[in-house]
Formats: structure tokens, C-alpha cells, sequence
């Protein structure tokens, strides 16, 4: 694709070339059988002059007279650098490419390596990838895209969304992987959405423009990780970002792209029954069991001038009530880059603003990047290389999760027969104005305020000293350091948590976050080769620090409404809290390989980290990977042919070792702060009486804490077949993770109630597989696919003795669970007591009413058996059409929102069935499946309020356990490129128009209702939880593209 | 300049890689919390006496309190009250009782008896809390960790003793804590920072813990009554006729924790009523105790029903009963769950609905409840009563009229009580937990055994300090006492007036009436009728999480829960 552009990049050069030619060079190209061969871009090294070849595959180009060489490139040909000499003609031959041979790909540290030889597995994204439907958090843009990484969104378009390469490696710490930034580990954590109060937040990578990004590399697997060392036990996501290229012509990039969004699914609702109960209009019930709506008038309809249920109405559903609360979003991208270079110095400047509103007012997202790249060569030997990329991004969000001031927590259930719209939600001081117990949905979206702010830096400066043909040293330092200030105002009234929890009186809290890390890592890189033999060693240190500090103040009972300031409180409750942690890593590597030929290559890196988090007996630990590749075309020539044009076996065995940030300061044990409190709400704060009390924490610390480990073993087979349009890369891999650290729960008599230790054990078994083809390639027209197939299971292997589960999250019902001997995350719940004798049907009682299991049991795995990407490819000439289609097998979710919808008989299904007759009688149109304690079928027929309700089906979360199994169309796009023809006359040096779109079709044929891409949880570990979130969007919009 | 630039960078790796690495490294400390190294024995011991505080009107006293029939949570099924009140109290429902038990208050106690050697006045002060704190896990389960606890990860399966080597200990514990505390130097004493007898320096509070240590020996002995009665009285004679001894002399005395009307610092039984109202009513067993007696008390400990000012009155039916309705020209002044006395009508008859000038009225606990024929002009009885729920009789549908915990456990009365609402209480009411009464009684069952002193005097003693306590009026008391005060007849006789009246006065405290019933017999007791034991419980279930971590454990207690703790055989 590179070098599409710079032949484009070569046609347009002609057009724009203005200099005073000194001589004129003539020449022909031909292949290696020689043959003419069309359109090859003919450069003058160093420069950007060039022509290229014409169909009989001569060029005539007028150079300078200091030129020295000429670069002759073509799509699928290598490159070839001819000297001029004294003569006016240069020939070159151009052999076509092998094309398995150059496929580069950057791997740690952004050492580029020749894929061939590589003995793990590295996917590469490019920055077209990435881009094509502009998400705004860049985790969205990876969805499918790449075998062996699973992504997850978490509903709205800007929350967070769980990554997993290769799924999980350890318990309650983050299985998220590490993000590089040009060398610079960054943030990406947050994103955890709360599930009883508060917004749901982004995940760090938001701060991140894709626009900027050259190239995205996932590093899966231990031994392509494990110079990464102890933060990389879930994988790498390396980011290159794009830089001023060395004999560039200066030049300003301008795109933009604006995009509207839209709720892709809503429910389906009744309109046919009123608000009420039992058949019988009431103007404060939250349900829609009330009279069939036949135009009848009913007083004491609920009045919001005067908050008296004074009115009559003239019942009538109102089937938008709820739709109408969500809204069309914008999202509005605008990026400029200034870049070029020449023999010594290479920049590149961009700036880039996004604004997104969300489909819920007040959601709004505006971030500005500044990112400057710049790199000098100030000798032969040292180049220096700075980087610096500076953030502001602030956001407004609305409440989410289980509480009544998160406006979908019931608002999508809101009355049928409720004028949502039309009647007023507050009086003129901003007095609340609703007869159901919840807030408002327009009012909590107006007064319920959230905004964040995030001031990020993130840059390094990297020095490479080339100090022999065969050596060089680099040294990078780099530092990402962040600001956030969180706000939150709860209006008077507000009868949820929202922010505060203030209940009613009215709160406001400021939460303050800084966060520091320093990376500086120095290695050097000796590149040898004798004969046939090449070798590669890499020696290094690498040490990291990471400082943060926290502090939150709430205050309560605000005074003058709507003023925002923590003085306008009376009360500070909880007292303000502060807290800082730091944390240093220490590593020592080195990285070793051999090869021979292109025929094998062997390779083994060693790492010794030295972690703060640990006492200092244990603070160092050494871990290794091992890893060889054959390729079996070039041991066996013989093979090759016009089928098979590359075969690969390439295997690994690699552990890394983690510390992390997760148990930091679990060596040792510590006093807290006291309390009292039992499970029925009493509780006891101090200070008690003015006297301030310590206790010591329950959760003890260990001195002998180290290290979890996570060891690694995969084969994978590569294989290029017609001349490499058809390639399949797979792999099975074996992972285990032990020494896994928890809080183990022991026996409270011990004086603490829980030690963190090393104790748990993870296994997880996976294949990925990567297919690329090309169908159809002519000149004009092409037709390539991109195929990836993940799946994975991680099953719990051992948690300490006496140790049933481990909470992850969630309620007492359901929640999700780690569970030995079970996959990973598993969801519990209360269940419907079911008879083992008859076929395991569900027991009913006499009212013909599911009987529930008292405690709880494993009622879903939301773990996908597999999913898969389908990138299709259309190019013709200028035009492109490109679409992502991606399927998910598989995965249980547990809805709370389709039970609310059911329970309150709002959903289309309750009334499926008459609910009365003409004359008035109830209706028992349903029967549950089911038998009787005695073990005789059931036949007591319930009506639909009794089955959908809190007795019926809606009493076991079991009944609301649903597959997520679906298709969509992740993405698509068309793109045309402005013929250069076209542009000659203009300043442009490129242009390009593209329409998108994202999540543009949905098939989930077991999931009613709504989009099943949702987690309550956000990117925790627990996944498989609905309830009542932000729902998913569909994004269509269009784009332009300009260079001059 | 390349060398330069070389050397740099080598220095910036080098250093790192080989330099100071140990320190730069040894950061592992939280900058934020205090070290385990460090103990603040002042705070500690805060934190402790505020989890005996809080406790002692928590789970513990919830359950005995229930299948003691102080109170019954009997109305509205299927709370966990009306669970425990049926004795169904679950392995899994102690869970939290056991680790605050141990893993907060024990827990803190032993790192100030362990860390605090130079202040001897905390050792002792911790010593007597350990051992108050001790006897109720062992009166409560019987063998449980003892020697082996609180060694934090060093021993996370701690042994089980047996409970009968346990009390000694505590005994020792107790004589050990006096000497500490009369330790002449001591680098720190609990001074006004103490929330038992507190705002007092140490100098002052001294005399009042010595007492408690004293007082609480001799509630341990008295639990050998059973067991080893003349060992009971040998030692309880040896230890009152230890010279300078002191015991507790007057309500001042008495070992309690003060709590503030400041959300979150409320007594936790007036904390419960408000989180969990309708969990807790008056049970028939003890209110018709005190009826019987017209116990004075019965004013502060218990709320009227209906909860209004009412005066009660009577009024003339204009028309024959129907069915269960009665009749009037006027209803004025009559009110839902108003109590209907006259000849005929069976007991706990109330008010249901009033309809115009028609009551209907019934009874909850009685199936098929009816009236008997009421003539016109009959004269009927409109009152409030300290209507209760019985464990004898379940009533038939769930509904909350019935009467609650007044001002003796809640506190001053903030709000007035409106319709079926009871008033707001302001919480700041004393958690009792050794009261000076408690000391009379135990000093009276001594002497009927035949240790010194008059069992009578005592007797009177601790009524008086009880009523007192209640805000009985001096006249009032005097009435009581003419009317209950003198003990009669055999020494099982006398000894259950001693115990009957010891457990009206220990009303609030956790634990103990279930320990005199257990050693004693009194009250006479009938199991709840819905109970799921044939047999009041005499001991609880280990709690689950210890069965599931624990080892050590000795197994589960059998489900009848009639495996008796050392002094219980």
C-alpha cells in the first residue's frame, strides 16, 4: 500500500516539479525476462523528482547535476537503485517481488524485521485500517481486524472497550494489553464503568488520533512480547506513528470527516396497554399492565404544573416516549499536518479536533491533538529523534448503571401511555416534575452533570548512534503524564446516586488524578553477517516509573442551585479522600537470533526484571522465550512452483513474567482507617465523636510476593500460495498462567480475613488464523479478502484450597465468577428449580409460577466460541469500496434491560395475546413448560402480566440469559482517489472523498430488542452483564482527504 | 562528539542497570497508610471498643435477643428476623459476625497486648476487652480458636480449644489486667481518647476498668453454676472476700458505650430500627412478664400501639354485632389498631377498618376470629396496648401493628409518632454491656448458693439500679418493690424471681439472659410453634466461612443446635 502512494506520490511529483533541470537521463525498465515494464516511479535518490516508465517502459527524466542515483519502484517489484554515471542512460532490471520475502513488520522496541525470519506471531494494522470508519476510541477501529484479538465495546461511542489478544492471563489484575507509543508505554487504563453510581468513562487510548498512526503492531504471545517484559503479559499494541519521511517534498495534509450517529436497534414496543396494573389505569405505576387503550378518558392523570394527579387525559399511547429521548450524534473530525525532510532533517506537525456528541444530550466529546515529530541527523553517526504529542480532551456525560438517575434505567421502560415528550419534567425553579419513582429521563440528562477533562503529554526524545556498519546504540527517554479533573453536580431533587449519592439534597464532586511514568531504555544492536549465516543480537536496559496521585472531595446539601462549586456545600461526606502509589521497573535484556539464508532462524530473549512491587528477595526474576522458524520452500526449492510459493513452520516457547501495578504495596500490611458495620445498614464511621480509630486491614499483604507467569507455547504454519494471492498464516497456541495473585480468603480467627498471594492457575487453549486472497487482479481491477478467525478458551485451572470462586462482579444475582475447573468469568444467578426426573423441566408451584433456586448457579458463559473478520476489497482504478463483516459465535449476556422491558409490559411480546377479552376478562393465554412439585405436568395457565412478571419468568435471572451470537457489518467504506490527471491543474498534490460507516447492518438472531455488544462492567474482567447501558450507535459519514 | 554522546548514553543505562538498583527499588510502601510495623495503640484500642459497641446491638444480639423472646421479629415474613426468630440462623448468616469478631476487635485488641509493652495501663485495658470479648464467642459456640488466633498469615487454620480451657484463661486474663493497669509507669494510658468511660483521665477511668475486670470474673463464675456449682461459689467467695477488691457500686459503674445522635455514630439496635423498620416487635413472652408486674419499665422499653396520643375511652355500640362488626353512632376519636376490650371479646382483638360508623374488627393469630354477640348499647374499650407477637402464635398474615423498641434502646424521642409510623429517635442511647444491675443479680444468685453477702439486698439492689436506669420515678420503684421486691419460697423459687428479674433488667445487653436460660431454666420458655428445631437453640452453627477455610474446624454443629457449650451440662 506504501507503495501505491509513493507512486502516486511520483506521478504527481511530475506535475509539481518546477526546478531548473541541469541533464536529461533516458533509459528503459524491463523484468528479470526481460520485458518492458509500464509505470515503474523513476526518483532521483534523496529527492523528489522523478517520472516513470511508459508502457514500452522507457523514461526520459531531467535531473540535477549533483544527482547521483536513480530509485526504480513498482507495485509488486523490489526496488533497485542504479548510480548515473557519466552517461545519459540508465537501464534497470526489476525483479518481481517475492512478496512473503519483504513483508517488514515492526516488533518491540519498532525494530523492524523481515517477517520471514520471525519464529512468533506479529499482526500488523495500517493507518487505512485503522481509519476506515473514524471511530473515536482507536481500541473500536481493531474489531476483527486482527486474529487473535477479540474486542468488546461497552455501548455509547465513547466509553471504553475491553481488548483481549489471546484472552486472559491472570484473575482480578488488568488482562488488557500494553500500549507502545514510538517506543513509550502508555496509559490506557480507566474505562471501568460503575454500576450504582456515576458515568461511564473512557479508556485512555481515546487520547490517542488516529490520524497519527503510521502503523499499528499486536504483538501476541509471550515470546513476541517478552522484551516488553513484566507489562506485557497480555500483549503489546505497538503504535508507530506517522513522521516526516527523509527527501520528502514539504507538504500540508488536510482530512476531515463528519459522520452522523445514530441507536442502531431500539425495542419494539406495545402501544396497544396503558400505564397501570393488573388491567387498571394508575397514574403513578411504572409498569404497562393497565386497560387496553381504546381512546377512553381517565382522571387523576398525573399533572406537572402543580405535581397533583388532577387532570383527565384521553388515553393514547405514545409509541416514540422513549425514542424520542435519544438523539441524532455528530461526530466531526478535522485534521492538519504539516511534514517533510530532506538528507538531514525530517518533521511532521499535525493537529487534530474531534467533536462527538453522543445519541443522548449532554454527551459530548471535544479533543484536540498536537503532535510534533522531528528527527535530525546531526552526523554520520547520531541521529537524534523527538517526539512530543499533547492532548486536551474534555467530555460531558450523562449517568449510567443499576440507579435511578441514570436515564435509561428505566426511562426504556417508560409508560406506553406516558407523554414523556410532551409533558413538562420540572417547574420554573427546576423543581423535578415526574409521578414515577425514578428521575426524569430529560430532567436527570439536564441537572445530573458530569464533565471531564484530561490534559495529556506524552513524548520522548531517542538518540541512535550508528557506531559501525555492524553496531549501533539507541537510547530513548520518554515520559506520559496526564491531568484529569472529574466534576460531577447532582441537582436538588435528584432521587438516584447519580454522582453523590447525595440523595435528594443535592452534591457535587471533584475528583483530581495525576498520573507520571518515566521510560527510559537504552539498548544496542549488533547486525552481523558471515556467508550465509546472519545474526542479530540486541543487549539493553530498560527502567520505567510510574507515579500517581488521587484526591476526592464530595460535598452535600447544595445551597444555590446550579452553582458548581464545592463551597456551595454544606456538608463534605465521605471526608476528602488523597492517595499516591509509585511504582519502578527495572529490566535487563537481550535478544539474540541466527539465521542462515532464508532457510531457519533461531532466536532466544532473556529478560530479568527487578520490580519495586516485590520485598527485595524477590524482586528479581529472569524469564526467557525460545523461538525458530523453517522455511520448508527454501530448504526444499524444489517444492516451489506456481501453486506453492512460500511454506513456514515457525514455533515458540517463551514465559514472561508480570508485576504490574495491580499489587502494588501487597507485600506488607496495614492499618485502615475503623469502621463497624453489618449486613443489615447500620454502620459506625469514624472519627467517633471527634476520636479517630485505626484497625488493621483485613486483607493482609505477603512478604513472599512475586511474580505471575504466563508461559507461552505456539506452532503456527505460514504458507503463500500463487505467487503469494493467496497466504494463510495459523496458529495453536497453549498458554498457562500461574502463580497467580488473588486475595485469599482464610479463616477470620487468623486475625485477617485474606492474604494476597501467589496462588491461582489459568490455562488457555487458542487458535487464530489469518487468510488473505486476492480473486481477481488485473490492472484496473482488483478484489482482495482479509479472513481472521479467533478463539480461545481460558479455564481456571486452581484457586487456593477452600477457595470455591472468586467475585468478579456484578450483584448477589446475577454476577460473574471465576469458578476452577470452569472457563474463565462465568455468570451466576438464581435459577429456576428444575425437576431431573422429567427432563429437567422447570417446577411451578399451584399458581403455575416458576419455583427459584434459594442460592445461586452457573446460568451463562458470556465467552464467544469464536469470532471472525471478513474484509472484502474492491479496487477500481481511483475507487475503492471496502467491508468489514464480522461474526461472533456465541456468548451469553445477561439482559436486564429485556427483563425490565418484559416484566413492565412494554416489550412487543407482552402483548403478543389479547391480554382481555371483549367483556373484560383477564387472559391466561400462557403456560410455562413446566411440571408441578408432585412431577405432573404443568397445566395452569398464567396471563401475561403473571408470566413476564416478578413471579414469572422475570423471578430467575436465568430467564434472561441470552446469546449473542451475531453478524454485522462492522464497516465499509468507498473511497475514490482524484485522478492525478485531474489535479495537475490544481495546488493539489492529492485528493480523495470517501463514504463510511460503521455497524451499518445487525443480525443477532437470539437477541431481541437491542445490541448485544454491551458489558455493565466496562473493561473489567467481567463481562456478560447488561444493564440498562449506553446503547451502541451507527455511524454513516463522509470524508476528504487533501495533500498540496 | 559521538563518544560523548555515547558515553551518555551508556552512563543512563549503566547507572540504571548497576547503580544503587537496591534502593531506587525498595519503594514498596504505602505513603498513604500506616505500616503493620507501627502500631497506633490508641487508635487501635478505639477501633476496638467501638466494634464491642456496635456488635453488642448487632447479629448477636439480634438472635439471642429473638430466641430469647425479648423480641420476635414474627410479623413480616420472610425477613431474616422471622427466620431467626424460628432459629433458622444459618451457618452463612454468621459470616460476618465471626470476622468482625475476630478479625477487627480481637484482631486489634491482641496488637496492643502484643505491641504495647511499655504502656501497661492499654495492655490491661485490651486484656479485659479480649476476655469480655472471649467468654461471648465460647458462650456462643462452645470450643472455638483460642490459643492459636490472631497470628495473622503465620497461621491462617488456627486449632480449636476446648471451650472448657478457654474460661480459666480468660479468668487469669482478667487478674493479669488488673495488675497491668496498676502499673506505676506506663508510656501511654488510655486517657480521654477512650469511648468507654470516657472523656476521663486515665487516673479517673482507672478505678471504673479495675471494677469491670473485677465484675466480669465474677460474670464468669457465675456461668459455672450449672456445671460446678460449689466450685461457683468457692471462687466467687474467694474473689469478694479478696481484700481492696472492688466491684462495680452504682450505675455510674456500669460498663456501657455511649452513642451520638450524628449519622452513622447511632446506637446499632436504634440504627437497625431505622434501616430495617418492622424487623423487630416486642415479643408476648417478656411484655406479658412485665404486665403481669405493671412493670414500670415497660414506658421507656416498649412503644404503645397505637403509636398516637391516645387516651383511652369507651363507647356505646348503637346496634347488635354482625359478624365481626360493631356498630356506633359516632366513631370520633377511634383509630386503626386500636385494642377492643369489653365483656366477651377475646384478647387481641383490634380495630381493622373503619368504614362511616362501622369498625370491623379481628385478630391476626386467630383463624376464623368471631365476635361474640355484642347487644346495642354495649359499652367497648378503645386503647393502646403494648401489643405483641407471640411465638406461640403466628400470625396469619404479615402486617407490622404491633409494638416496637422505645426510648430505653433508641434514645430520646425527636419525632412524635404519626398514624401507624413510629416517632424518630435520636439514637444516641447506651449500648449496655455489663450493667451495675447485672452485678446485683449475679451477687444475689451467689449468696442464695451460699456465697457471702445478702441475696435479698442484692436483689432489691438491682431492681432499683435497673428502674433507675429506665427512668422509673423513686415512688414508683418503691410500688414495685412492695409488690415484687421480696424473695419468696424454695431457692429454686428465689432464684427464678432473681433470674426473671434479671432478664427484664437486661434488656439490650446481648447475650447473657440466653446464658442464665441455658444455666437456669428461666424464663420458662415454649418454642416458637414454627421454630425449625423441636428445641430453643443452645449453641449456634459454626459459621460457614470458617467450615469452608478452616481445617481445623471440628465439623458443623448438628442441626437440632442442642450441642451445649462447657457450662451448659
Amino acid at each position: 500500500m506504501r507503495k501505491l502512494f509513493l507512486l502516486l506520490g511520483g506521478v504527481v511529483l511530475i506535475a509539481m516539479q518546477a526546478l531548473a533541470q541541469q541533464r536529461i537521463i533516458t533509459g528503459k525498465v524491463t523484468d528479470e525476462k526481460g520485458n518492458p515494464v509500464a509505470n515503474v516511479s523513476v526518483l532521483v535518490r534523496g529527492t523528489t523528482s522523478g517520472t516513470t516508465s511508459k508502457v514500452d517502459g522507457t523514461y526520459s527524466l531531467e535531473i540535477p547535476a549533483n544527482a547521483k542515483a536513480l530509485v526504480f519502484s513498482s507495485v509488486d517489484m523490489s526496488p533497485v537503485e542504479m548510480s548515473i554515471g557519466a552517461g545519459n542512460e540508465v537501464n534497470a532490471t526489476l525483479k518481481n517481488e517475492d512478496r512473503t520475502m519483504s513483508e517488514v513488520v515492526v516488533t518491540a522496541f519498532g525494530i523492524k524485521r523481515d517477517k520471514k525470519t520471525l519464529g512468533y506471531g506479529v499482526s500488523q494494522v495500517s493507518a487505512e485500517e485503522l481509519t476506515r470508519s473514524h471511530t473515536t476510541n482507536i481500541t473500536n477501529s481493531l474489531a476483527a481486524k486482527v486474529p487473535g484479538v477479540r474486542v468488546q465495546g461497552s455501548g455509547g461511542s465513547f466509553t471504553s472497550s475491553s481488548i483481549l489478544i489471546r484472552g486472559f492471563t491472570t484473575f482480578s489484575g488488568s488482562n488488557q494489553p500494553l500500549f507502545v507509543v514510538d517506543g513509550i508505554p502508555i496509559d490506557n487504563s480507566g474505562g471501568g464503568s460503575p454500576l450504582q453510581a456515576g458515568p461511564s468513562v473512557s479508556s485512555r487510548a481515546i487520547d490517542i488520533n488516529q490520524e497519527d498512526i503510521e502503523s499499528m503492531s499486536v504483538l501476541k504471545g509471550a515470546a513476541a512480547a517478552v522484551l516488553y517484559g513484566s507489562r506485557a503479559a497480555s500483549g503489546v499494541i505497538l503504535i508507530t506513528t506517522k513522521k516526516g519521511k527523509s527527501g520528502q517534498k514539504n507538504s500540508v495534509q488536510f482530512s476531515s470527516n463528519y459522520q452522523i450517529e445514530s441507536v442502531n436497534r431500539t425495542p419494539d414496543y406495545q402501544n396497544e396497554y396503558a400505564q397501570g396494573n393488573s388491567g387498571v389505569f394508575s397514574p403513578v405505576a411504572q409498569t404497562s399492565w393497565g386497560p387496553r387503550i381504546t381512546g377512553q378518558t381517565v382522571n387523576n392523570a398525573y399533572n406537572p404544573a402543580n405535581d397533583l394527579f388532577d387532570r383527565t387525559e384521553v388515553l393514547a399511547a405514545y409509541p416514540n416516549n422513549v425514542t424520542d429521548i435519544l438523539q441524532q450524534g455528530i461526530n466531526w473530525q478535522n485534521n492538519l499536518a504539516f511534514s517533510g525532510g530532506n538528507d538531514k532533517n525530517m518533521f511532521r506537525f499535525s493537529y487534530g479536533y474531534l467533536r462527538n456528541t453522543g445519541v443522548i444530550a449532554k454527551n459530548v466529546l471535544t479533543r484536540h491533538n498536537f503532535s510534533l515529530n522531528t528527527s535530525s541527523k546531526v552526523n554520520n553517526y547520531l541521529t537524534v529523534s523527538v517526539s512530543a504529542n499533547y492532548v486536551n480532551n474534555y467530555s460531558t456525560r450523562t449517568q449510567q448503571g443499576n440507579q435511578l438517575s441514570n436515564p435509561f434505567f428505566r426511562g426504556w421502560f417508560t409508560p406506553r401511555s406516558y407523554d414523556l415528550t410532551g409533558l413538562a419534567f420540572e417547574d420554573a425553579v427546576g423543581n423535578q416534575r415526574y409521578p414515577l419513582g425514578e428521575d426524569n429521563p430529560y430532567w436527570t440528562i439536564k441537572h445530573n452533570r458530569f464533565n471531564d477533562e484530561i490534559n495529556r503529554f506524552i513524548g520522548n526524545v531517542s538518540f541512535n548512534f550508528k557506531l559501525t556498519k555492524w553496531l549501533q546504540a539507541d537510547y530513548k527517554i520518554g515520559t506520559d503524564v496526564y491531568s484529569t479533573f472529574r466534576h460531577g453536580y447532582d441537582q436538588i431533587g435528584a432521587r438516584g446516586g447519580a454522582n453523590t449519592s447525595a440523595l435528594q439534597v443535592g452534591g457535587i464532586r471533584e475528583n483530581r488524578n495525576n498520573y507520571r511514568s518515566i521510560n527510559s531504555n537504552g539498548y544496542f544492536t549488533v547486525n552481523k553477517r558471515y556467508k550465509s549465516w546472519t545474526g542479530t543480537a540486541i543487549v539493553g536496559s530498560e527502567f520505567q516509573q510510574i507515579y500517581s496521585n488521587a484526591a476526592q472531595i464530595d460535598g452535600k446539601n447544595i445551597i444555590i442551585r446550579d452553582f458548581e462549586q464545592i463551597s456551595n456545600t454544606t456538608t463534605f461526606s465521605p471526608a476528602p479522600s488523597y492517595g499516591s502509589s509509585k511504582s519502578r521497573l527495572l529490566g535487563i535484556y537481550g535478544d539474540f537470533s541466527i539465521g542462515y539464508k532464508s532457510i531457519f532462524n533461531v532466536g532466544v530473549t532473556l529478560r530479568n526484571d527487578f520490580s519495586s512491587t516485590f520485598k527485595p528477595d524477590k524482586n528479581s526474576y529472569l524469564y526467557t522465550g525460545y523461538s525458530g522458524s523453517v522455511n520448508i520452500t527454501e530448504l526444499f526449492p524444489g517444492i516451489k512452483g506456481k501453486i506453492i510459493e512460500n511454506i513456514k513452520i515457525r514455533g515458540n516457547y517463551a514465559t514472561v513474567g508480570k508485576a504490574g501495578n495491580d499489587f502494588i504495596y501487597s507485600t506488607d500490611s496495614y492499618f485502615g482507617g475503623a469502621g463497624s458495620s453489618d449486613g443489615f445498614g447500620p454502620q459506625i464511621t469514624f472519627p467517633f465523636n471527634g476520636i479517630q480509630g485505626f484497625s488493621l486491614s483485613n486483607g493482609a499483604g505477603s512478604a513472599d510476593l512475586g511474580p505471575e507467569f504466563t508461559g507461552n507455547k505456539e506452532i503456527a504454519l505460514e504458507l503463500s500460495l500463487f505467487k503469494g494471492r493467496f497466504t494463510i498464516e495459523a496458529t495453536r497456541y497453549q498458554q498457562k498462567s500461574r502463580k497467580l495473585i488473588f486475595g485469599v480468603p482464610v479463616s477470620a480467627t487468623s486475625g485477617i480475613t485474606s492474604v494476597t498471594k501467589n496462588a491461582g492457575n489459568l490455562s488457555n487453549n487458542g487458535v487464530e488464523v489469518g487468510v488473505t486472497a486476492t480473486p481477481i487482479k488485473s490492472k484496473s481491477f482488483t478484489w482482495s479478502m482479509n479472513i481472521t478467525y479467533t478463539q480461545f478458551k481460558a479455564i481456571v485451572e486452581k484457586l487456593e484450597t477452600g477457595v470455591s470462586n472468586i467475585f468478579l462482579g456484578g450483584f448477589t444475582t446475577p454476577n460473574v465468577r471465576l469458578v476452577v475447573g470452569d472457563e474463565y468469568g462465568q455468570l451466576y444467578g438464581n435459577a429456576y428449580q428444575r425437576d431431573p426426573s422429567k427432563g429437567n423441566k422447570i417446577i411451578v408451584g399451584a399458581n403455575g409460577l416458576p419455583l427459584i433456586t434459594t442460592g445461586v448457579q452457573k446460568i451463562g458463559n458470556p465467552n464467544p466460541k469464536w469470532v471472525g473478520g471478513l474484509t472484502n476489497t474492491f479496487t477500481y482504478k481511483g475507487l475503492s469500496l471496502e467491508v468489514l463483516l464480522e461474526y461472533r459465535s456465541g456468548g451469553d449476556l445477561y439482559s436486564r434491560n429485556i427483563a425490565d422491558l418484559q416484566r413492565n409490559g412494554v416489550a412487543i411480546e407482552t402483548a403478543e395475546f389479547p391480554r382481555y377479552d371483549a367483556a373484560g376478562v383477564l387472559q391466561t393465554p400462557y403456560l410455562f413448560d413446566a411440571v408441578y412439585a408432585n412431577g405432573q405436568p404443568n397445566t395452569t395457565m398464567v396471563s401475561a402480566q403473571n408470566y413476564f412478571g416478578n413471579n414469572g419468568k422475570y423471578a430467575a435471572a436465568e430467564g434472561f440469559i441470552y446469546k449473542t451470537t451475531w453478524f454485522r457489518v462492522r464497516e465499509a467504506s468507498i473511497n475514490y482517489t482524484v485522478p492525478s490527471s485531474v489535479l495537475r491543474k490544481t495546488p493539489f498534490g492529492s485528493a480523495s472523498l470517501s463514504v463510511f460507516g460503521r455497524n451499518l447492518f445487525l443480525s443477532a438472531p437470539d437477541y431481541p430488542h437491542l445490541d448485544p455488544e454491551q458489558n455493565a462492567l466496562g473493561v473489567s474482567n467481567a463481562q456478560g452483564l447488561e444493564f440498562n447501558a449506553l446503547p451502541q450507535t451507527r455511524t454513516i459519514g463522509v470524508g476528504l482527504k487533501l495533500s498540496f | 562528539m559521538k563518544l560523548n554522546f555515547f558515553k551518555i548514553a551508556l552512563a543512563f543505562t549503566g547507572v540504571v542497570a548497576l547503580g544503587s538498583c537496591k534502593k531506587m527499588l525498595d519503594i514498596n510502601k504505602d505513603p498513604d497508610r500506616i505500616s503493620d510495623s507501627n502500631s497506633p495503640i490508641t487508635q487501635l484500642l478505639t477501633s476496638a471498643q467501638v466494634n464491642i459497641g456496635f456488635t453488642a446491638g448487632s447479629d448477636l444480639y439480634r438472635n439471642t435477643t429473638l430466641i430469647i423472646q425479648q423480641m420476635s421479629g414474627g410479623a413480616s415474613q420472610p425477613n431474616q428476623t422471622y427466620e431467626y426468630g424460628r432459629y433458622n440462623i444459618t451457618g452463612s448468616d454468621l459470616n460476618n459476625l465471626w470476622s468482625s469478631i475476630y478479625a477487627t476487635t480481637l484482631s486489634d485488641l491482641e496488637l496492643i497486648i502484643k505491641n504495647g509493652g511499655a504502656s501497661p495501663h492499654f495492655v490491661g485495658v485490651a486484656k479485659i476487652l479480649k476476655a469480655f470479648t472471649f467468654h461471648q464467642i465460647v458462650d456462643t459456640w462452645g470450643d472455638v480458636p483460642y490459643s492459636a488466633t490472631q497470628q495473622l498469615s503465620a497461621n491462617t487454620q488456627p486449632a480449636y480449644d476446648d471451650d472448657a480451657t478457654i474460661y480459666p484463661k480468660l479468668i487469669t486474663l482478667l487478674a493479669e489486667a488488673v495488675t497491668d493497669m496498676n502499673a506505676g509507669a506506663s508510656a501511654l494510658s488510655p486517657g480521654v481518647a477512650s469511648v468507654m468511660y470516657t472523656n476521663l483521665v486515665w487516673a479517673t477511668a482507672r478505678p471504673f476498668w479495675i471494677k469491670l475486670a473485677n465484675t466480669l470474673r465474677l460474670r464468669l463464675l457465675i456461668h459455672y453454676s450449672k456445671r460446678d456449682p460449689a466450685f461457683c461459689v468457692a471462687q466467687i467467695t474467694a474473689l469478694v472476700n479478696t481484700p481492696g477488691i472492688t466491684f462495680m457500686t452504682s450505675n455510674a459503674d456500669s460498663y456501657q458505650m455511649t452513642f451520638y445522635n450524628i449519622a452513622n455514630q447511632r446506637n446499632s439496635i436504634s440504627a437497625f430500627e431505622v434501616s430495617r423498620p418492622n424487623y423487630l416487635f416486642a415479643d408476648r413472652k417478656m411484655v406479658e412478664m412485665m404486665n403481669a408486674k405493671a412493670d414500670p419499665r415497660r414506658a421507656t422499653y416498649f412503644t404503645l400501639f397505637p403509636y398516637i396520643d391516645f387516651v383511652p375511652f369507651a363507647l356505646n355500640t348503637s346496634a347488635a354485632s354482625t359478624g365481626n362488626t360493631l356498630t356506633y353512632s359516632s366513631v370520633t376519636g377511634v383509630v386503626v389498631g386500636a385494642t377492643v376490650t369489653g365483656a366477651g371479646i377475646p384478647p387481641h382483638t383490634i380495630v381493622k377498618t373503619i368504614v362511616g360508623n362501622v369498625i370491623t374488627v379481628n385478630d391476626d393469630e386467630t383463624p376464623g376470629y368471631a365476635l361474640p354477640a355484642i347487644a346495642a348499647g354495649t359499652s367497648i374499650t378503645f386503647q393502646q396496648v403494648y401489643r405483641t407477637v407471640s411465638a406461640a402464635k403466628i400470625p396469619l398474615a404479615p402486617n407490622n401493628n404491633y409494638s416496637r423498641i422505645h426510648t430505653f434502646l433508641r434514645g430520646a424521642l425527636t419525632t412524635a409518632p404519626v398514624g401507624t409510623n413510629s416517632g424518630v429517635y435520636s439514637g444516641a442511647a447506651l449500648q449496655r454491656l455489663l450493667p451495675y444491675a447485672e452485678y446485683c443479680f449475679i451477687r444475689a444468685e451467689a449468696a442464695l448458693m451460699g456465697a457471702p453477702g445478702s441475696a435479698q439486698t442484692f436483689f432489691t439492689d438491682g431492681i432499683t439500679a435497673s428502674m433507675t436506669e429506665a427512668g422509673v420515678s423513686g415512688p414508683n420503684i418503691t410500688t414495685y418493690l412492695t409488690a415484687n421486691g421480696t424473695l419468696t419460697g424454695t431457692n429454686a423459687q428465689r432464684l427464678q424471681q432473681i433470674i426473671e428479674e434479671k432478664y427484664i433488667a437486661l434488656f439490650g445487653v446481648s447475650g447473657e439472659p440466653w446464658a442464665d436460660w441455658r444455666r437456669t431454666g428461666y424464663p420458662a420458655l415454649t418454642p416458637a410453634v414454627n421454630g425449625i428445631t423441636s428445641a430453643i437453640p443452645r449453641t449456634f452453627f459454626y459459621p460457614q466461612s470458617e467450615i469452608d477455610l478452616n481445617p481445623s474446624n471440628p465439623g458443623q454443629k448438628a442441626a437440632s443446635l442442642q450441642d451445649r457449650v462447657f457450662w451448659d451440662n
